[in-house]
């Protein structure tokens, strides 16, 4: 009877990973004119020391085929991925922890060495909120390029729920 | 029985999962998709007059080149329609762009190339400029032409290209480039980085017509 129930269940597991992928809140905004290449995907909230400084990860995802400069280009002229405060943010943010890109060779004779991120993202915001609920307004500025194309910078809000006790 | 009936229900339960999560992935991949179109709604797939496989264009293709008047790096006012008679590459790039920065060389040759011929090539600049703000203007306008020194631009290199964009069908990538043939007609526009190969014939069906 057990080995039946293992062998019922088998599809109900294999259907729960499509699941979670087939839903990305994310890319809820897809319906805009111009479709967002960096979706954010959590925190919605999250709870931390209230006056103290906290570290919270914000998972953020690019678009397949499609890369964004790292924090620390290669080149000054490229744009750099930065996330700052938004105005009206009711909890400070103090700074960012950036991962390091991945090298991207492009072209030849001679090729453009670029320094990008793709896929998943993990940024590491430090923030401080006083006791209560706070909503932590931020902004991420990005230039993101396929291989053949790049498009113009874009800034996409991001905001996070604080919970501070 | 009790359990048959719940080992029953529990796989009709997993069957049900499994259609309608195969359902969501394949209407996300369709959104996806349509998205991926929007980035270009001003792009349009022609048929290679060369016989090739159909290439990405611009819906400007056919149409009358629209005049503007800009000003390049060095202040000069350039204007569009004082180069009829010429076969004109127009390209739009930016100081960002990695693949603009491919591509600039080959149109440096090309252009030293066909010039006797009769072909120009103006570069449209894409980066934004603090138009208000005169200290930080200059320092844009500098930064744009430290790149076109490092790449060795012998051609003009045009300021402000956002203000002649939607007259180009609103440019949302780059390099987007358009060739206008001597009678001020665009025959031909490439999205995206294409090949020195492409861009030439491209620049001989301009300076054919």
């Amino acid at each position: 009877m057990r080995k039946f129930i293992l062998f019922a269940a088998l599809p109900l597991l294999m259907a729960l990973p499509m699941a979670a992928q087939s839903i990305i809140p994310g890319w809820s905004e897809t319906k805009e004119a111009h479709p967002q290449v960096v979706a954010f995907l959590a925190p919605d909230t999250a709870t931390v020391t209230a006056g103290k400084t906290a570290e919270i990860e914000l998972r953020l995802h690019i678009r397949d085929g499609m890369h964004i400069n790292s924090h620390s280009p290669s080149y000054p002229e490229l744009i750099p991925t930065t996330l700052s405060a938004d105005e009206g943010s009711e909890a400070e943010l103090i700074g960012t922890r950036y991962p390091e890109g991945a090298n991207l060779m492009l072209g030849a004779n001679p090729p453009e060495n670029l320094n990008v991120y793709t896929g998943d993202l993990l940024l590491h915001a430090r923030v401080r909120a006083q006791a209560g609920e706070h909503l932590l307004k931020m902004k991420l500025r990005y230039q993101a390029c396929t291989l053949n194309a790049c498009m113009p910078p874009r800034t996409i809000p991001l905001s996070v729920e604080l919970i501070a006790r | 029985m009790k359990q048959k009936i719940f080992v029953v229900l529990f796989l009709a339960a997993g069957l049900v999962l499994a259609v309608w999560t195969g359902w969501s992935n394949y209407r996300y991949r369709q959104q996806a998709a349509q998205a991926q179109a929007r980035t270009i709604t001003f792009a349009e797939l022609a048929p290679d007059p060369a016989g090739g496989p159909p290439q990405l264009t611009s819906p400007m293709a056919g149409k009358p080149a629209p005049n503007f008047t800009l000003t390049d790096l060095n202040g000069r006012r350039v204007a569009l329609g004082d180069l009829k008679g010429k076969a004109v590459v127009l390209n739009f790039w930016a100081t960002w762009c990695a693949p603009c920065k491919i591509e600039t060389p080959w149109l440096i040759d090309l252009r030293n190339q066909y010039a006797a011929q009769g072909l120009e090539v103006l570069a449209v600049s894409m980066d934004d400029l603090d138009l208000n703000d005169k200290g930080k203007f200059a320092q844009e306008q500098q930064s744009i032409a430290r790149v076109v020194a490092q790449l060795h631009i012998p051609y003009p290199v045009l300021l402000n290209g956002d203000s002649i964009s939607e007259s180009y069908g609103g440019l949302d990538q780059m390099p987007t480039t358009f060739f206008i043939n001597r009678k001020g007609v665009i025959v031909a526009a490439q999205i995206g980085l294409s090949t020195k190969n492409d861009l030439e014939m491209k620049m001989k069906r301009a300076l054919a017509n």
